[in-house]
């Protein structure tokens, strides 16, 4: 089992994935503001964060920018996930840090699955 | 993979259920909404019915619902003058979704 961290302020979409990930024993902690994630985060003890890139108040880039410089947090892998599914955003959130990218909504579970099994491991190897 | 992949499915199944079951909830606010527009309130009621709109924009696809992601877009990009006409779309199609299947 591991520990995922949701960063997503819609609590439908919060629902869907903490409960699609409940299914392949990964466990959710939730939160629905970046400024929320960033005040847990060093207490949640999680292995991955998924973070939602259209947040209201703080964006998804800030919340990342401010997990890269604490040293508490920075080497957690990151998740963008975002609406904007263009190959341009894709290549521009990768730029700017993320591990990886599953595009909104999520229609494959096995896309979100991949990629957390993918940086989880690459993260214990 | 198999029983995962039939679980993960019943979830989905579940889970768009309950995303139905909160519908009437959200037309009702976004009546009320839209009335509160119409008889004078309109700042607060459009920024109550751009945020819910914004909500099921944002989660209607992820549970098989594009049409009324789409018309929540609409709602929510709205200008003041056209967005009692988009609201009204948005609560048409919302009920339309939520109706019994015959």
């Amino acid at each position: 089992m591991s520990r995922v961290a949701l960063v997503e302020d819609n609590p439908d979409n919060r629902l869907l994935v903490t409960a699609l990930l409940a299914e392949v024993d990964h466990e959710t902690v939730e939160f629905d503001s970046g400024e929320a994630a960033l005040a847990g985060l060093a207490e949640a003890s999680v292995d991955i964060i998924l973070l939602d890139i259209s947040l209201p108040q703080m964006s998804g880039l800030e919340v990342l920018t401010r997990l890269r410089s604490d040293p508490e947090l920075s080497s957690i892998p990151v998740v963008a996930l975002t609406a904007h599914a263009m190959a341009d955003d894709r290549a521009h959130y990768l730029a700017s840090g993320f591990d990886a990218y599953v595009a909104k909504p999520i229609l494959d579970e096995n896309d979100l699955f991949g990629a957390i099994d993918r940086l989880i491991g690459k993260a214990r190897a | 993979m198999g029983d995962v992949t039939g679980s993960l499915d019943r979830v989905r199944q579940r889970l768009q259920q309950r995303y139905l079951d909160s519908m009437p909830m959200k037309i009702s606010m976004l009546e009320s909404s839209l009335r509160r527009q119409r008889g004078g309130a309109p700042d607060d009621a459009a920024k109550r019915a751009r945020r819910l709109a914004h909500q099921i924009r944002g989660s209607a696809a992820s549970f098989g619902f594009f049409e009324l992601g789409t018309l929540a877009g609409h709602v929510e990009d709205a200008s003041d003058d056209l967005l009692p006409a988009r609201l009204a779309e948005l609560i048409a199609a919302l009920r339309e979704t939520t109706q019994p299947q015959r």
